[in-house]
């Protein structure tokens, strides 16, 4: 028993160790309701693309809440440098619908796109 | 997002990957570090360090790079054992930098390593004359290796025909108050023996024995909790605290 766990303990600590570090790619995708945040930005491109300002300034705050809960998740997988990327990102979308510039958000949105598809 | 949080999270994954490689590694590490086991122990350490604090970037690639530099010690430590001439290679050899009483002069350029140096390894070795030294080598970890010529090597009791007991160990029987049986056992010994000798230095029950020892002559060392010394062997020169 003792020669055992003498190799099951460093054996399961380096797994879990590895998973722990790999888990950023399959933590990022969402797990309940108000953790999608590639939906809510969606919503947000296709509520830009019509004009409609109030619904997308209400889908942000949603992508807000969601980046908050899966920034959690997976923050000791990632480069910080990329989370604060994608804060920044969300506070430059805000900006562009507060100040209702559809090319700006737009710029910002598919930035985004082409972020969180590589973000692991 | 909370950095602390993920410093110290990265710093245990850190602490016991370092742990757990470093017992891959063995005790070859510590004994017998050549420059380059030098180096590469310090650029681990490094990476280590990287992986627990630098949040700027993945813990994975750090992981990945403290792995790889695991792995090819290991493989450097097999090819050492398995190929002697690679292990050579790798390693160096032993240099000669003294024969017969002469310093060998190219050989002590080729190693990089001055007279001045080269007496300071003497005298630590309690050569003070190199007229004294058949022959010095200089060793792949940098020390220095003395044979003395045979007319100053030291009288062994051999030489004088004095007769000799098998060499034992310290044999550690109580720890802390706690009794190592298999230890006991090792040495040939039983419980009823330890308390005879117990009780042969006025000690009836194990309170106040902080370590004991089955000696190489076979007789009882006993350390107790309270030592009772006096302060004539105190170097300190002021009260303190310091």
């Amino acid at each position: 028993m003792r020669k055992l766990l003498f190799y099951a303990i460093p054996i399961l600590f380096i797994m879990m160790t590895f998973g722990l570090m790999i888990s950023g790619s399959w933590l990022k995708e969402p797990m309940r309701e108000d953790d999608q945040l590639e939906k809510f930005i969606q919503n947000i491109e296709s509520h830009v693309e019509n004009n409609h300002w109030h619904e997308a300034k209400r889908e942000h705050a949603n992508a807000k809440t969601a980046w908050n809960i899966v920034s959690k998740r997976i923050q000791y997988s990632v480069e910080r440098e990329t989370m604060y990327e994608i804060s920044g990102l969300l506070s430059r979308i805000e900006g562009s619908i507060e100040g209702q510039d559809k090319n700006s958000a737009l710029v910002e949105i598919y930035y985004f796109y082409e972020l969180w598809a590589n973000f692991s | 997002m909370n950095e602390a949080l993920v410093v110290i999270v990265r710093a245990i994954m850190t602490f016991f990957t370092l742990l757990i490689y470093a017992r891959l590694i063995g005790k070859q590490q510590i004994g017998n570090l050549t420059m380059f086991d030098y180096i590469n122990g310090i650029t681990i350490g490094s990476i280590a360090g990287t992986m627990a604090t630098d949040v700027s970037s993945k813990a994975l690639t750090h992981w990945i790079a403290l792995t790889v530099f695991i792995a090819f010690t290991l493989i450097l430590q097999y090819i050492n054992i398995k190929y002697r001439y690679l292990s050579k290679v790798i390693d160096g050899e032993p240099v000669t930098v003294i024969e017969d009483g002469k310093i060998l002069e190219n050989n002590l350029k080729k190693t990089r390593v001055t007279r001045d140096e080269l007496m300071v390894q003497m005298r630590s070795k309690n050569v003070f004359d190199p007229t004294e030294v058949e022959v010095a080598l200089l060793e792949p970890d940098g020390t220095l290796s003395v044979l003395r010529k045979n007319e100053f090597q030291f009288v062994q009791k051999k030489d004088l025909h004095i007769p000799v007991t098998r060499a034992k160990l310290t044999t550690e029987i109580i720890v802390d108050g706690v009794i190592l049986q298999q230890n006991i056992q090792q040495r040939g010994k039983d419980l009823a023996w330890v308390q005879a000798q117990l009780k042969k230095k006025g000690f009836d029950n194990l309170e106040g024995v902080s370590y004991a020892a089955i000696l190489p002559n076979d007789s009882l060392y006993i350390d107790l909790v309270e030592d009772h010394v006096s302060n004539t062997n105190d170097i300190s020169d002021y009260e303190g605290p310091y």
